[in-house]
């Protein structure tokens, strides 16, 4: 019986393997064809709408300011995912930027941006509806 | 991404080795380097867990987390492990043997497998991008919050989910980029990977003390082709790395149960408090462990149960000091919401275990693995192996409970199977390894109970033999991927490709730029200077290109680029790509 319940594990190996092969090289063969782009966002491709948003975010915000992602609820863009994760996305791309309520730099999704009043200016928009804006207090 | 962040990965691991032996050396000795190489998994994940439990108490205590404390304290660790080998009087370790025993082959063949499977793994880790949804949500961020601001940042670690979840996977990972010269998340799969490389070993090497080369490789390879396993090797989630820490500590407790090696139970003991520094599952992991132990050990309960007491007074005090920082900077809990038990909802009691029964059976998990630990199991009880059957059957039925209690506390049994919404498909990953390890430890008790098997004939040619079927495989696979070309080291400049012939698909680019304000302005430069008709794009590497694509030839292209040059702007002609 031990020798049986080896053999089946044996079996069960060697049938599993070819198979484990073929995954790990095509996992390899993709992760691969990425481009630099859709390597780094990873998990953001699903999420952000527009790759675009979150470089121009990274290229305008300096490090050691803060930023607050403003979500409408009905930003028609992105995906389902986008709405709700949007923000920690972000949160995640963006370090060591910190997030916070009043920041002066707005990145919008379909966001009231008159809601920040006349001092908000627009510094960057992509065509999904995404704005980036720069508040002055 | 590059081949720096790897060297530094190399360095940070290599610095866990030398901590791990390091302290063995002190705990137990090494005989020989042949003993050394068996169980350098194990010295590895050692390390690992005893630097990693080191690093979080420094951070706790707000220590400032730098290069240079990522250096001196495996540093620090292995030093006290040769002092205090040397003041024990342990000798050097002599060459030893690995012999040429009949076995030797197989065990040849079960590493070459091992190799060729976890070669395989790699070439899919070194360039996966981040997309484990825990892994950008919350494990990374907390990595970066502890790289960037040197600790444990209030606002990110009191505001992203799992806050109450302990830190030890976020130091290791910071610690990573310390060492790689940046947040290179790419490149941090290769770390999640080697702590996978060090399991394996780990375990194979510990199992190979009591079990022959052919009973311990097949188990030892079913994980690597089990999909909810082997497939997440690289991820960098803190899930596979507690169980290696649960199921290597369960090994160590049951075999210092059997033969009172006190250095086995101490090693669970460090093993136990990287899991409770691991992740919250680790306190119900390790009180259940401790309990299978009292159990299976409560013929000898006057030696082992304050041996026991000892080691769970350790991992509560290494526990503490987390519980008390989220505490008191007012993280909700790790328990239940809802309290620990809940009689209003008692009738998801019974889908509960629905859930929990079915997702530990399911071989689309777990491959065979639960179903043959059964099997020996009920094979070992027949055969009357007391200790082992109590300790690891006793074991199995207080973490299916435990998954099943969690399910109706946590996740509720409505939830489908879908991995994130359930807690108990990652529970289970705990007994699933367990199983693989639990399996051989049962099945050669028995073998040893009903025969006498003699391994020890030395057959001549062995040694050369197994060597080539080790050595042969793990050098010609990556020499045969190496044909299709050298490995790539992506960059940004990896977006540039430099035209040297004609083509349909030329253009003159006059720079790729970070600031995208920067790019404009270099647009509206070279528009003054009478450089017309330009596009300001973003290129697929995140960068801004300026570029002009009107071009039917190279000759026309270079024409253009040579004018720019004498306007004192950068040109060159490439293709668009």
């Amino acid at each position: 019986m031990v020798a049986l319940l080896v053999a089946v594990a044996t079996l069960a190996v060697a049938l599993s393997l070819p198979k484990t092969f073929r995954d790990f090289s095509n996992d390899a063969a993709q992760n691969d064809a990425l481009s630099f782009v859709d390597r780094e966002i990873a998990g953001g491709n699903e999420v952000v709408a527009d790759q675009q948003a979150v470089y121009q975010a990274r290229a305008r915000i300096p490090e050691d300011d803060t930023y607050h992602v403003a979500v409408g609820s009905d930003f028609p863009g992105g995906s389902d995912l986008t709405v709700p994760f949007v923000e920690s996305y972000y949160r995640y791309f963006l370090m060591p930027r910190r997030p916070a309520d009043d920041a002066p730099w707005i990145i919008c999704y379909g966001c009231d941006l008159e809601q920040y009043g006349s001092g908000a200016k627009v510094v960057w928009e992509s065509d999904e509806g995404i704005t980036i804006a720069r508040i002055r207090r | 991404m590059t081949a720096h962040a790897l060297a530094g990965l190399v360095l940070l691991n290599v610095l866990f080795l030398v901590s791990g032996a390091g302290l063995l050396w002190f705990l137990r000795g090494w005989e020989t380097w042949v003993d050394l190489a068996r169980l350098a998994g194990l010295a590895y994940l050692a390390g690992v867990a005893t630097v990693g439990s080191a690093w979080v108490l420094l951070l706790i205590l707000g220590v400032p987390f730098s290069l240079w404390l990522v250096v001196a304290v495996p540093a620090t660790v292995g030093l006290i492990g040769l002092i205090g080998g040397r003041s024990l009087g342990r000798q050097r370790p002599a060459l030893g043997s690995i012999g040429a025993r009949r076995g030797l082959v197989v065990t040849a063949l079960g590493i070459a497998a091992a190799g060729l499977l976890l070669e395989g793994f790699f070439r899919s880790a070194r360039l996966s991008g981040l997309e484990a949804w825990d892994a950008w949500s919350f494990w990374i961020p907390k990595a970066k919050a502890i790289y960037f601001f040197g600790g444990l940042d209030e606002q990110f670690f009191t505001t992203l989910p799992g806050s109450s979840y302990p830190p030890l996977v976020p130091v290791l990972d910071a610690a990573a980029f310390q060492l790689m010269g940046g947040v290179d998340v790419v490149t941090l799969h290769v770390q999640f990977w080697l702590v996978g490389v060090g399991f394996i070993w780990a375990l194979a090497g510990l199992l190979s003390e009591r079990a022959p080369g052919w009973m311990v490789w097949p188990f030892v390879l079913l994980p690597l082709v089990a999909s909810r396993i082997g497939e997440r090797l690289s991820i960098p989630e803190a899930d596979l790395l507690l169980d290696y820490f649960f199921v290597l500590a369960s090994v160590l407790v049951v075999l210092w149960i059997v033969d009172g090696a006190r250095w086995r139970l101490v090693l669970a003991t460090i093993l136990l408090c990287g899991m409770v520094l691991t992740k919250r599952e680790g306190l119900l992991l390790g009180a259940l462990l401790l309990a299978a132990a009292l159990v299976a050990s409560a013929r000898q309960w006057r030696t082992t149960w304050p041996a026991l007491g000892v080691s769970a007074a350790v991992v509560v005090v290494v526990a503490a000091p987390w519980r008390i920082w989220y505490v008191t900077h007012d993280v909700a809990g790790e328990g239940p919401a809802e309290g620990f038990v809940q009689r209003d909802n008692l009738e998801w009691l019974w889908p509960s275990v629905r859930r929990a029964l079915d997702v530990l059976w399911d071989t689309g998990y777990w491959n065979l693995i639960v179903p043959l630990a059964v099997g020996a199991l009920i094979l070992a009880a027949l055969a009357r192996v007391a200790v082992l059957v109590v300790f690891f059957g006793t074991l199995l039925v207080f973490l299916t409970l435990g998954g099943i209690w969690a399910t109706w506390v946590f996740s509720k049994p409505w939830i489908t199977g879908e991995l994130g919404g359930n807690f108990i498909i990652r529970f289970m990953g705990s007994v699933a390894l367990l199983c693989v390890a639990a399996t051989p430890l049962l099945l050669s008790a028995v073998w040893r109970a009903a025969t006498a098997d003699d391994e020890r004939e030395e057959v001549r040619g062995r040694v050369a033999l197994a060597a080539a079927i080790v050595v042969v495989p793990l050098l010609a696979y990556p020499l045969l991927t190496l044909i299709g070309g050298l490995p790539r080291f992506p960059t940004r400049g990896e977006c540039v490709h430099v035209a040297t012939r004609d083509a349909d698909d030329l253009e003159v680019v006059y720079g790729r730029l970070d600031d995208p304000v920067a790019a404009e302005e270099l647009l509206g430069k070279l528009t003054r200077t009478g450089f017309v008709g330009n596009d300001l794009a973003p290129d697929n590497c995140g960068r801004w290109k300026v570029s002009y694509d009107a071009i039917a030839t190279l000759a026309e292209g270079m024409a253009l680029a040579e004018a720019a040059h004498k306007a004192g702007f950068d040109a060159r002609v490439e293709h668009e790509r």
